[in-house]
């Protein structure tokens, strides 16, 4: 479960590398292609918004996770809930884009080893667990989406409109997707 | 409970591929109302949780409902299926609780305490813990990476041999489990100090280098001790011990022992070889903290300066931080020793713990009975052990609730 503390640590290294996003963004592919070449077919040739898109999913991540203990009793639209949208997003990965179940390992060691080249000295140990158990839910939660009904899924492209400018559908978006 | 359900979204699969406290972790990343029903393979019932968010609204097993039903859906075998549907939330609600505390109490209780010796390693029956609260990431994520600072792990380390650092490691590790923290003490020095200054070196029928070989399991090899809290893992098992196998253990694989050792403690202690190069320094390029020990005296004055160096030297990704230095050995009535503690007291100042240990025959009794000293009647050096604790933790900044909240999360 993620605490407070590790929420709160999630923010405010988040918060650092929102200046930095596009250096985070080129870091991140560039391991992630550094450890499987082959999935570099796997995107489309304009890499440039794959890359917002993903630093786009992180910011949506990050803040579907800030909201006042005191609003638990409250609903939230399907499209701002991060279980439900990521619950989709792991759906579409394995049955629509056919990612194989491998690359959450890949995807998270290149995540994690970007965050820690960002950050340098802020991303303590304390922040990498926390970022680490949020990936490993995330993951869980994908996963999961693997036998959702696809009916009523909420969209990734609701949930990312308004956080980033370029509205986006997935982080990992197949060439096939976005051709 | 009044709530009805949805049909908006729902998934299933089977609990061989997913904890059911792993899917209710993932259920609290969101804040809509749902239920996960659990079933046997041919689709009986067996029960159901409803959660909102954090909070577990209600539960129900067989024959039990509320928290006992919690408890006993969370605790079954790894088998069966699950099927997750979204409901409306109920209108009236009084949760169970939050799912991290419930979570929290299904920690195994504390064992019986046994006689205040190491008991023989034929471990006890585990307590009824019947799966881990959370699922670390899969161990080959951690290779060649510095995942494994994400858990706290502490070398204690010294520039130099014969300055207490096994005597400062087993009593620190005894300290900390007496204030109720989940510790794991393992001896990374192929001598094998730590069961020698117990007079258990005969005991272990497997220590480390036999885990990271393949040969021998971490929980088998793990050996309880006289604080149930507290859990001892050897160098080697019996034998005469292979150096290579020790000496040449890299960071990576260090990476995973401590990580899996993580699993089973709040805080994960080793005890290295003198030194800090050579197999330290594959230890220092795995834990995610180092605690110095110097000895009260001249050299030690000379040598202070070497932790950070070394610890400077070190990749930036695989570099643990200085938690602090504790110094050992001072002799009040030696005016070399007092000056030697001062003049560290004005180099190292913010590192030094403001407790310092003497030199004093306790220790060698001790040693002599084979028990810390907490057990040896030494209270008096305990305390002082207690006190180094009790920064310690304050410095690492670990909650006071028994230590838990990290053990969990």
């Amino acid at each position: 479960v993620l605490s407070s503390s590790a929420k709160h640590a999630l923010q405010s290294s988040f918060r650092l590398v929102k200046p930095i996003a596009e250096t985070a963004a080129d870091l991140f592919y560039g391991k992630l292609f550094e450890l499987k070449p082959e999935y570099r077919v796997l995107f489309s040739s304009d890499m440039a918004a794959q890359k917002r898109k993903l630093m786009g999913m992180l910011a949506f991540i990050v803040r579907a996770l800030d909201w006042p203990e005191s609003s638990w009793r409250e609903s939230t639209p399907a499209e701002t809930d991060l279980f439900l949208v990521v619950l989709a997003l792991g759906r579409r990965h394995t049955r629509l884009y056919k990612i194989p179940a491998d690359s959450y390992e890949v995807v998270g060691k290149a995540l994690l080893w970007t965050l820690d080249q960002g950050l340098g000295p802020a991303f303590t140990a304390e922040v990498r667990g926390a970022w680490a158990e949020l990936y490993r839910l995330l993951c869980c939660t994908m996963r999961l989406g693997d036998g959702a009904e696809e009916e009523n899924l909420p969209s990734l492209h609701e949930a990312v409109r308004g956080i980033h400018d370029n509205n986006a559908e997935s982080i990992d978006c197949p060439k096939t997707e976005t051709a | 409970m009044e709530s009805g359900q949805t049909g908006k979204i729902t998934t299933s699969g089977s609990l061989a591929d997913f904890k059911l406290t792993e899917i209710l972790q993932a259920l609290a990343l969101g804040r809509h109302c749902f239920q996960v029903n659990i079933l046997t393979d041919d689709l009986t019932d067996v029960g159901n949780i409803v959660l909102k968010a954090d909070r577990i609204l209600a539960a129900t097993g067989p024959g039990v409902t509320g928290k006992p039903a919690f408890r006993a859906l969370c605790q079954r075998p790894d088998e069966g299926r699950f099927q997750i549907a979204q409901l409306e939330p109920p209108v009236i609600f009084d949760p169970l609780g939050r799912l991290q505390g419930l979570l929290l109490e299904l920690l195994p209780p504390d064992e019986p305490t046994p006689s205040p010796v190491l008991t023989h390693q034929t471990a006890p029956a585990s307590a009824p813990c019947s799966r881990p609260v959370s699922t670390p990431l899969p161990s080959s994520m951690l290779s060649g990476h510095p995942q494994a600072k994400a858990a706290l792990s502490i070398a204690v380390v010294s520039p130099k041999g014969g300055v207490g650092k096994t005597t400062i490691a087993l009593n620190l590790a005894n300290a900390l489990a007496a204030s109720r923290r989940r510790v794991v003490l393992i001896d990374g020095s192929v001598n094998g100090d730590i069961l020698a200054a117990l007079g258990a070196q005969h005991r272990p029928c497997a220590g480390v280098a036999e885990v990271l070989a393949g040969r021998a399991s971490l929980e088998e090899s793990l050996l309880p001790t006289a604080n149930p809290t507290l859990k001892l893992l050897a160098a080697f098992g019996p034998g005469v011990p292979v150096p290579e196998e020790l000496d040449n253990i890299g960071a990576d694989r260090w990476c995973d022992l401590i990580t899996q050792a993580h699993a089973r403690a709040e805080i994960v202690l080793i005890d290295t070889p003198a030194g800090l190069f050579g197999a330290t320094r594959s230890i220092l390029s795995a834990v995610s903290h180092v605690l110095g020990v110097l000895q009260a005296e001249p050299l030690s004055t000379r040598l202070s300066d070497r932790f950070s160096r070394v610890i400077e030297s070190l990749p930036a990704p695989r570099r643990p931080a200085l938690v602090g230095l504790v110094v050992n050995m001072l002799q009040a009535d030696c005016d070399v020793s007092v000056e030697a503690l001062r003049e560290l007291a004005q180099r190292e100042k913010p590192s030094l713990f403001q407790s310092f240990l003497p030199r004093t025959t306790a220790f060698l009794a001790a040693a002599h009975h084979g028990q810390p000293v907490r057990f040896d009647g030494e209270h008096a050096i305990a305390g002082l052990f207690d006190a180094i604790a009790a920064e310690l933790s304050k410095r690492l900044k670990l909650p006071d609730e028994l230590g838990r909240y990290r053990f969990l999360t």
